[in-house]
This record gives structure tokens, sequence and C-alpha cells, in this order.
């Protein structure tokens, strides 16, 4: 028998989500233009609000603040300028990731301050070494594409967190670094300790490896110090991650299509702040935006709305043609349990078929406070399942295997046959997830439960894995930076505290 | 009198601005004491209300419309009481520490207060520690309410109780902390003296804290 090539049959690469048509995106967009026209955004930065003003929006001032009304074609223009794909470059270059539209990966929820200690099974403060091991974990599995700093090191002093969590992440991994900064001085320290590590800061400006994360002040807002890291960051060349929480029924309204124009308003105008400051500055369009649970007064990340959002989110930015970075996988729950399962899967599901380049949310708990290392081992084995589901099914003349049905007929079996060996690593691999025969289990886990065999896998890794080793000396000399930067802070805050002291004292 | 009350926490529950206003008037047609009418009507009704939003049962909107209630109905109340009287149970002060913006749960947990008879000063969020004294001092606070969301701010909050010291004022006045990051050992630590785990246990704390 020959079949021939058949011409212009309609195709579809792995499974989608069809979330809004596209008037219906439009209608988000014009609501969104509208609200950034008539209602306008609150920039509580002087400088912010006269980049605003040089770039053709209008600003009134109040006491401390600006409320910036931004022209429709301002707002198109400058989403425009930023760039369509990005490479998110590594310092592992083997690592660079390549968020083109639809492409999807993973990454961990960020900046939660407990974790429940892998060996006493405590809840207690995060710490650096908790931030690079969780880093170096990220860096073994597979499934996560970029390492976003998921706990801060709180046992270092406050105004240099951020720079800490860099060192220790750094140390950890050779995969672009997402993460927030204390402040202007924090990028700067930071981008001298990337440069260290990469060979100089000329060949850091031509690949930097980490990007930078802000969150509006929902609602409508962008607070000070916002501000002043999207224009850092865009001075030095840097990318920029624009991240809300917008809380629907708190600081966002009731009804979720109100969300998404809210949400789009404050990125559209950070995206502007960054475009306006330095154009082409690549900006990643960020959600963590949720509902505040009307019952109970928390900020809801285990909820189907959770899911909803930055799925729609993941459409947006794809309306704008820019690269993602949203919710997908967190959870409420208190302990890596069932409840976490559920709500992982049904929230990365929708973020996955959605498109999001970079999904969020594994390995934690309790409303975004809480980090687990199981979770995140046990949520790295459901993205791989994820990301089999979201291949789809491919419709070819092999695939639909008429052929070989014939030959094996009623009377075959396929086991035996060649196309299976072809194709049997095609199928999902299970790995933490049991699907062996109940006996089989007994003997190999005697029964254990999951989430004690994926501590035991952290550990391992922890032991085991060897990231990409730095430079010969740049360890030592990023310990140097650091510890400088650590120094100086520790002295103009003391500055500060004095000057506090003698002003309560005059009181 | 009994029904009148039970009326008065029913009116309440249902956030009906109307029946409570007439049955705050009736109360004081039939010269009960402003005094008496917020004690034993409409306090215990929102103590009701109070309960059933820690139980999930109503909704923070509905808690919040019938806090506004209550508001109104102090409002009536109000040429009645004495001058001690009318900051109803106490004056709070209230707001997020310095360097912290976060301000939705110390918003809830402001509407509660006034909802459950607090007279509320809010000054909202990035609240220096002297800002906090000064606002103490100046409308004679019985309790100061601070909010941190933050890790990074909650040292804070013990700068603000090391101020009320220096400031001489510590004795007269109870500290109430809570943020998501804070916990009843931390507020030890600091040596406050009441945690809030949320709106509704904030109300209660505050309470038990006047007594
Ligand atoms: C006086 O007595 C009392 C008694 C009880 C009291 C009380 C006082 N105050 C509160 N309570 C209690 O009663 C309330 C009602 O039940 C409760 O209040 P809560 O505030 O806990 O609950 C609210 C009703 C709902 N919850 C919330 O509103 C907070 C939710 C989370 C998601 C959150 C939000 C929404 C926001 N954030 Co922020 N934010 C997070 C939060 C994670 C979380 N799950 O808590 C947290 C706190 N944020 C964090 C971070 C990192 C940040 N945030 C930032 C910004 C924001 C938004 C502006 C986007 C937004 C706030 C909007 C607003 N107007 O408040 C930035 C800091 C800005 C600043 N300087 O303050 C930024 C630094 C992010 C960035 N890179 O820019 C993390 C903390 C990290 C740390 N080191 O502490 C964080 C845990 C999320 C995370 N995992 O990243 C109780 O705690």
């Amino acid at each position: 028998m020959r079949r021939s090539i058949k011409s212009g049959i309609d195709s579809t690469a792995g499974f989608g989500l069809y979330a809004f048509s596209h008037d219906e995106l439009e209608s988000i967009h014009d609501a969104t233009l509208q609200i950034l026209q008539d209602t306008g955004i609150k920039v509580m930065s002087e400088a912010a609000l006269e980049i605003f003003h040089g770039g053709g929006a209008s600003v009134e001032r109040f006491n401390g603040y600006g409320i910036v009304k931004i022209p429709p074609y301002l707002v198109e223009e400058c989403a425009f300028y930023a760039p369509r794909t990005v490479v998110y470059d590594a310092r592992n270059p083997n690592d660079d990731y390549v968020s083109e539209p639809n492409r999807i990966g993973f990454t961990t929820f960020g900046g939660c301050i407990n974790i429940i200690d892998p060996v006493t099974r405590e809840i207690r403060l995060a710490t650096k070494k908790d931030c690079g091991d969780i880093a170096r974990i990220s860096d073994y599995l597979n499934e996560i594409c970029v390492v976003e700093r998921s706990v801060n090191s709180m046992d270092m002093q406050n105004e240099t967190q951020s720079v800490h969590n860099f060192e220790a992440m750094l140390t950890n991994t050779g995969n672009h670094i997402f993460l927030g900064a204390d402040s202007a001085r924090s990028i700067n320290c930071m981008i001298e300790l990337a440069s260290l590590c990469v060979g100089g800061n000329d060949i850091f400006q031509k690949r930097p490896i980490f990007t930078v994360s802000v969150s509006p002040l929902s609602p409508l807002g962008l607070p000070g110090n916002e501000c002043e890291l999207i224009m850092e960051a865009a001075t030095s060349g840097m990318g920029i991650l624009i991240l809300p929480m917008g809380l629907s029924g708190g600081t966002s309204p009731p009804t979720l299509a109100g969300v998404l124009v809210t949400h789009n308003a404050e990125v559209l105008s950070s995206i502007a702040l960054a475009q306006l400051t330095r154009k082409g500055t690549p900006c990643t369009y960020g959600s963590t935006s949720t509902i505040l649970d009307l019952r109970f007064g928390t900020a809801s990340i285990g909820s189907p709305e959770y899911g909803m959002i930055n799925a729609s989110v993941a459409k947006l930015a794809r309306y704008y043609r820019l690269p993602c970075f949203v919710g997908g996988g967190a959870s409420d729950s208190k302990k890596p349990d069932i409840q976490s399962g559920y709500e992982f899967t049904l929230s990365t599901t929708l973020s996955a078929l959605a498109g999001g380049n970079i999904l969020f949310g594994s390995g934690v708990l309790e409303q975004g406070l809480t980090f687990d290392l199981a979770k995140l081992i046990m949520d790295a084995e459901m993205m791989r399942m994820i990301q089999v589901a979201t291949q789809g099914i491919s419709v070819t003349d092999e695939n639909l295997a008429v052929e070989v049905i014939h030959e094996v007929g009623s009377d075959g079996t396929y086991i035996t046959h060649d196309t299976s060996l072809k194709h049997m690593r095609n199928q999902s691999r299970s790995n933490l997830f049991d699907r062996r025969n109940r006996k089989d289990w007994v003997e190999l886990t005697r029964g254990k439960a999951i989430q004690e065999r994926a501590y035991e896998a952290a550990m391992d890794i922890l032991q085991n894995h060897k990231p990409l080793p730095l430079p010969d000396n740049a360890a030592r000399e990023i310990r140097e930076v650091v510890e400088a930067f650590d120094a100086k802070e520790r002295m103009d805050k003391n500055d500060d505290v004095d000057e506090s002291k003698r002003k309560i004292e005059q009181f | 009198m009994e029904e009148l009350y039970g009326k008065m926490a029913e009116g309440l529950i249902a956030a009906d601005v109307e029946g409570v206003s007439k049955l705050v008037q009736e109360g004081l047609d039939k010269n009960l004491s402003a005094k008496e009418i917020l004690d034993n009507g409409l306090i215990p009704g929102m103590d009701i209300v109070g309960q059933r939003m820690k139980s999930g049962e109503m909704f923070i909107p509905e808690v919040l419309r019938s806090a506004k209630v209550m508001q109104g109905a102090i409002v009536l109340l109000k040429p009645h009481l004495s001058e001690e009287d009318s900051c109803g149970l106490g004056t709070v002060v209230i707001g997020t520490v310095e360097g912290d913006l976060h301000d939705i749960g110390k918003n809830l947990v402001s509407m509660m207060l006034q909802g459950s008879g607090f007279n509320v000063v809010d000054l909202g969020t990035n609240v220096k520690p002297q800002d906090f004294v000064e606002a103490a001092k100046s409308n004679k606070a019985h309790i100061l309410g601070m909010s941190a969301l933050l890790t990074t701010t909650m040292p804070k909050m013990e700068e603000t109780v090391r101020a009320l010291k220096e400031s001489g004022i510590r004795d007269q006045i109870k500290i109430m902390a809570g943020g998501a990051p804070v916990t009843q050992k931390f507020v030890d630590d600091i040596e406050a003296d009441g945690y809030g785990a949320n709106a509704a246990s904030a109300s209660e704390v505050a309470k038990e804290l006047i007594i």
C-alpha cells in the first residue's frame, strides 16, 4: 500500500487552553488603556514622575506622590519596545533558557520566610544556607528552567539579605537567577558579583545572568522602591520581572476579569517606566495575583482562581508578545500532603496549558510563607508528568500506525513488536510516584510514605550534586565583595539608628 | 430590655442600618443610658459577628458592613456619652511599621476594631517609631497596634516598643502586634502585650488587653 503526503491539513501541536477569544483579549486591553488614561496610576517617586512626564504622560503632583495618566499610544508603544523573545542567559551556557511563545518551564515559588527543616521537620525561619540548598536542588532538577530566590537569608542583616541570597544562589546554580533586590545599591553589588562569575562586566552586559523582580502596589500603585529598582535595572542594562500580587476582593476587583484589567495596568505602566528609562529593556510579564479568601482573609494560592488568573495572564502576555512568569503550583496546605498535591496540579496544569513560559510555585506551602524540600521534589515529578501531558497526541501517519495494527491483527502482541522498542522511551516515567504492584512496592519502599522518600531524595541531591563550579578565585572574590557590602550597609544603618535615637530623645 | 438588645444584635448581624438606628433611638427614648446600649446591645452583637467571622460563617465584606452599621450607631450615641466613654472600648492607634507597605491585614484589623466598638486612629503604612509614639501621646491611646508583613521590617516593632519606653508612656499603653510572619513568641520577645493571628482574634485580644 502507498500513502501519499497529505497537503494542508490542520494540525495542533500539543494540548492547549483556549482561554479567551481575540475579541475578549482586545476588550481587556481596551479596558486597561482606558484605566491608564483616565484613572491613572499612583507613582511614589519623583525621578519616575519626571521620566513619565518627559515621555508624554500627564502628571499631577500631590504630597509625596503623583498621579500619572498615560495616553494609549504611549502604553502600546512602550509595550512594543520590550523585546519579544528573551533568552535568559545562564552562568552555565548549556542552561540558557529560551522563552519563545508557548515554551513552558518551571521554577520554585519565591520570597518565603519559613522552611520545614528537612531533618527535624520543625518549621523554622529560613537561612542563607537554605537559600543556597534550594538553588542547588533546583540546579539538579531538569524540570526547573531558571532558579528563583525561594527563601530569604533571614540570618543576615536586613538591608543586605538580597545580596546574600544572590551569593548563595550564584555558588549553587549555573542557571539564570530571578530575585528581588533591597535597593539600587544591592543591584549594583549583584552586578559586580555576577560580573566576577562570568569574567567581567563587558561579558555580563552581553549575558546578564539574572533578572530583578519588582512588585507594583495593587491597586494601581508603583511604590518608590519599585520605581528605583526599575530605573536602576534598566540603566544598567538588566532585565526586570514585573510581578503584581493583586488580591481579588482585597486590592483588586472581586470579578476576575476586573483583576486582569488592574493587573495589566500595573504591569504595562511598569513596562512604560522601564522603556522610557531605556528602550529595549527586557521585561518579563509576571503574575502571582490571586484571590483574597473573603471568609478567612488569606491570600489563597491553592484556590482554582490562582490557576485561572495566572493562566489568563499567560494569554495576556502572549497577546503583547512578551515572555511571562506566572503562578502555578503553589498551595495553602501547611504540610506536603495530599492537599498540596492536588493544589499544585490544578493551577500548574492550567498555566502550562495556557503556554506560560516560566511557571513558578513549586515547593511552597501556606500561602507562600513556607518552603518545603519534599514538596519541591514531589512537584518536580508532577512537572514531568505535566510536560508529557501538554505535548498532546501527535497524529501522523507513523503514529496512526495502520500498518502496524494490520500486522499485529487480533492475535499478535505489541510488546514484542519493533515499534514498541522504538517508542518505549516516549512514555512518561515515574520515579517517586509509585506504579509498581503492591508486593514490589512493599519490598522497595517498606511502605514508606512518599514525603519521606522525597526528603531522602532531597538530602541525596544536596550531598551529591555538584553545580558548575565558579571560575578560579571567583568564590573568594565574591565573598570579599559581599563582606565589604555588609560592612558598609551596617555602618550606614548605624548612622540611621543614631539619627532616629536622637530624634526620639529630642521628642 | 433583653428583647431590645437581642434585636440590636440581630440588626447588626444583618447590617440593617435603619433598623439598628431605630432600635438605638428606641433605647434612648426608654431612658437607657448610651453606655448601657453600647455594652449590652451593640458590643455583644458585634461579638457574635466576630465569632461568625472566625468560623467562616460570615464573609469579611458582610462583617465590614456590620461594622459600618455599628459605627453609625456609635455616632448616634456619641452626644449622650461622657468624654471617657465616647471612645467606646478605648482608643487604638494602629499602623504598618516603617519600610512596610502591606496594609490589607492592618486595614481589616482596624475595621474590625472599629466595628467592635474601639475608636481607631489609623496612621497608614510606613510609620516610623517616633510617629507611633507621637500619635499615641496626642490621641491618649489605650492600645498601640503594629502590623508588619516583612521579616525585614519586624525589627521596627521592637524599635517602636523601645521608643515607647524611652518616651516614658510605656506603662500607660498596651501594645499589640500582628502580620503573617509575626508570632506569639516574637511578641513576647519584644515585650509587647498582645498578638493577633487574624482580624477576629485581634479584636478579642484588644478587648482582653483593656479589661
Ligand atoms: C495590631 O495588631 C494586629 C493584629 C493582627 C494583625 C495585624 C495587626 N496585622 C495583621 N494581622 C492579622 O490579621 C490580618 C487579617 O486577618 C492578617 O493580615 P495579613 O496581612 O497576614 O493578611 C491579609 C488579610 C492578606 N494577606 C496579604 O495581604 C499579604 C499577602 C502577600 C501575598 C503579599 C502581598 C499581597 C503584597 N506584597 Co508582599 N506579600 C506577601 C504576602 C504573602 C502572605 N501569604 O502573607 C509577602 C509578605 N510579601 C513578600 C515580599 C517579598 C514582598 N511584598 C511586597 C509587596 C507586596 C504587594 C504590594 C504586591 C502586596 C501588598 C498590597 C497591600 N496593599 O498590602 C514587596 C515589599 C513591599 C514593601 N516595602 O512593603 C516584596 C519585597 C516583593 C518585591 N520583590 O517587591 C514576602 C515576604 C518576604 C519577607 N522577607 O518577609 C511574602 C511572604 C510573599 C512572598 N512569599 O514573597 C493577620 O496577619
